[in-house]
């Protein structure tokens, strides 16, 4: 399997803050999540692989480097951020005109097909768009080109539960469509990428802390409950964090098989994605 | 073909499509040479990653219920009846432990239990 | 290269939601050069001005929708979107020139049916100076607005806009009085021969060499800037 986005060594120092040793692939066919606190260097990953900031390091995007390639490579990569598009005072007809000279391989049919599942009119103008809608317009765009590679900032950030599942089905279909296709999701609901992600890529302070399979966090990783006395039984090589609650211990752990059958605890639950993080933020070693 | 998964059971989900696919092999819902959802399809179509279906379609082929043709997709495997038989022997070697330990918690002799078991049998056939 | 027509068109259709206030923009300019029989002959300078600060105006327009950073992942790169701004701006103060051009003898037929006793006669001659000097001074101006745009912003620009323009209009007024103080005696009529002969080759070429620095300019601000 050949890797759409292969990403050594990023690097980039701002005043405050360094996002410092990222590493990491992106192979054919997969969707990978990428989760983080605010401001714990997600958007300045994403930004950089597009080379709309500048970073030291490596990024190769379908095996070429993303600065001498740029934009034979932006030819099949579409793009979905949070709070940039191409303008608030364009209608969708518009936007297929200018897309058509950006793009040699713009669909038009396409793209009508798209706005017309997604049940949106082609006459509004984009600043009358619900945020919904919006985002639903900007994925539309984003996928009428037969891109090779999605790279989505926050794709269902402040949309309801149902405009999110139908978002995720776009996804999903787009990759069920051609298995050569990659998508990279940034994003804080985690939820989302439970039931779509098969990697998930975990960056804390600038830091890369993991990049799992999506099914080895859920169902290999375990939340034990224990009494403070066990708790001291536990040694620090077989979890990862603990959180001191009132009642109980919670610790996380790698493997709950394993650990169940070497301390013979048997409350352990499985973690959501955000059980995860929080351990990894905020949990004591 | 129902593939019912449970987030809550302490199985893991590849195992669980294992046992589903195998089951609708048995029951013949799944015909032999008949094609597999690809992959991402299953995943899709079950909202999971694709290495869990993959997991499970990898441990199937293994025990030779299916056969992956490259650039084709998954079969189910021509029926091997002794594959079949292997399998439930197994089971039924657990059951039988299972038996066995009951048994001798309440002194139940081997008689009773073939007696036991002859009646039942036939009561099924 | 079509993606820099694409982004024209963007710029295009950013405006053209506007096209109503454009066009009452456009009466309202009529009716101020209708004020004076004077004025009459600067309607080229005002025709020229709007459409020069309409074209400016397609910054404002992506620093509201904060187009920027979505379009830098779009195939193109800071080069076509700089470039693109500069020949978007120069084709519209050239439609400018050409608007006042047709516009200031329609509007001078107007004036003549409505004050059939102060007939006005068209003056090829005046338009065509201040025709020359419009787009002169405009692009002038551009070439300072643009690259200072891309370096603090679209907002602060339209401010210091207004200070150019105003002090160009110093300048020329200032000039013009010392000239007559001094009595320097200009010959109109030299310049007006120098100008017919020479005045086009020249615009055209300082316009050119204005945008061309302008733009060189422009497009080292704009890679320093991250995002």
């Amino acid at each position: 399997m050949e890797n759409v986005i292969e990403v050594k060594n990023l690097h980039k120092q701002y005043n405050d803050f360094e996002l410092k040793d990222i590493s990491f692939t992106i192979p054919e066919g997969s969707i990978v999540g990428l989760i983080g606190e605010n401001g714990a260097g997600k958007t300045t990953t994403i930004k950089s692989i597009l080379n709309i900031i500048h970073a030291e390091g490596e990024v190769n995007i379908f095996g070429k480097d993303h600065k001498t390639y740029e934009k034979e490579i932006k030819k099949d990569i579409g793009v979905v951020i949070d709070d940039s598009f191409l303008s608030e005072y364009l209608n969708a007809k518009n936007i297929n005109r200018i897309m058509k000279d950006f793009y040699e391989d713009w669909n038009e049919e396409k793209y009508f097909e798209y706005l017309k599942a997604f049940g949106l009119p082609t006459n509004k103008m984009v600043k009358d768009f619900s945020s919904g809608m919006k985002m639903k317009l900007k994925i539309a765009t984003a996928i009428s080109h037969n891109p090779k590679l999605l790279i989505l900032d926050e794709p269902t950030s402040g949309l309801d539960p149902v405009v999110r599942n139908e978002i995720l089905d776009i996804f999903r279909k787009f990759i069920e469509e051609d298995e050569k296709r990659a998508i990279l999701i940034s994003t804080h609901i985690t939820t989302d990428l439970e039931h779509i992600s098969d990697y998930i890529i975990f960056i804390n302070k600038g830091n890369l802390v993991f990049k799992m399979p999506t099914q080895d966090l859920l169902e290999e990783y375990g939340i034990v409950k224990c009494s403070e006395n066990d708790f001291h039984r536990i040694q620090k090589e077989d979890y990862i964090a603990y959180k001191k609650e009132k009642y109980q211990y919670e610790v996380l752990t790698e493997n709950k098989e394993k650990f169940k059958n070497k301390y013979s605890i048997t409350t352990i639950d499985k973690p959501t994605i955000e059980d995860i993080m929080l351990f990894y933020i905020k949990g004591g070693k | 073909m129902n593939i019912i998964i449970s987030n809550s059971s302490s199985e893991p989900i590849y195992e669980q499509i294992e046992k589903a696919i195998k089951q609708a092999i048995f029951s013949n819902e799944l015909k032999e040479e008949e094609m597999l959802p690809s992959v991402r399809v299953m995943a899709n179509d079950l909202k999971i990653s694709f290495l869990t279906v993959k997991k499970a379609y990898d441990k199937l082929e293994n025990d030779g219920y299916i056969k992956t043709v490259p650039g084709k997709g998954s079969f189910v495997a021509p029926k091997n009846m002794e594959l079949l038989k292997e399998e439930k022997r197994k089971e039924i070697e657990v059951h039988i432990e299972a038996i066995i330990h009951l048994a001798k918690m309440a002194d139940i002799t081997e008689e009773e239990i073939i007696e036991l078991f002859k009646m039942m049998f036939e009561g099924e056939v | 290269m079509k993606t820099i027509k694409g982004l024209i068109k963007k710029d295009i259709f950013n405006l053209a939601s506007y096209k109503m206030s454009l066009l009452i923009l456009l009466i309202c300019m009529c009716v101020m050069g209708m004020a004076s029989s004077s004025m009459v002959n600067y309607i080229p300078i005002i025709a020229i001005t709007m459409v020069g600060m309409i074209a400016l105006s397609t910054f404002s327009y992506d620093d509201i929708s904060k187009s920027n950073t979505y379009i830098l992942s779009l195939p193109t790169n800071k080069k076509e979107i700089v470039l693109s701004k500069y020949i978007f701006i120069i084709a519209m103060i050239i439609i400018g020139g050409i608007l006042g051009v047709i516009i200031t003898p329609i509007v001078i037929q107007i004036m003549n049916a409505i004050h059939p006793e102060e007939i006005i006669a068209v003056d090829f001659h005046a338009i065509f100076i201040t025709t020359l000097g419009g787009m002169f001074g405009i692009s002038l101006v551009e070439a300072i607005q643009i690259p200072s745009i891309y370096k603090w912003g679209a907002e602060k620009g339209r401010i210091q806009m207004f200070i150019l323009i105003f002090a160009l209009i110093l300048l020329i007024v200032g000039i013009g009085y010392l000239v007559t103080k001094i009595g320097i005696g200009i010959n109109m009529e030299m310049i007006q021969n120098f100008l017919d002969k020479f005045g086009i080759p020249i615009l055209i070429i300082s316009i050119i060499m204005m945008h061309y620095i302008s733009y060189k300019v422009s497009y080292k601000i704009y890679c320093k800037k991250e995002g």
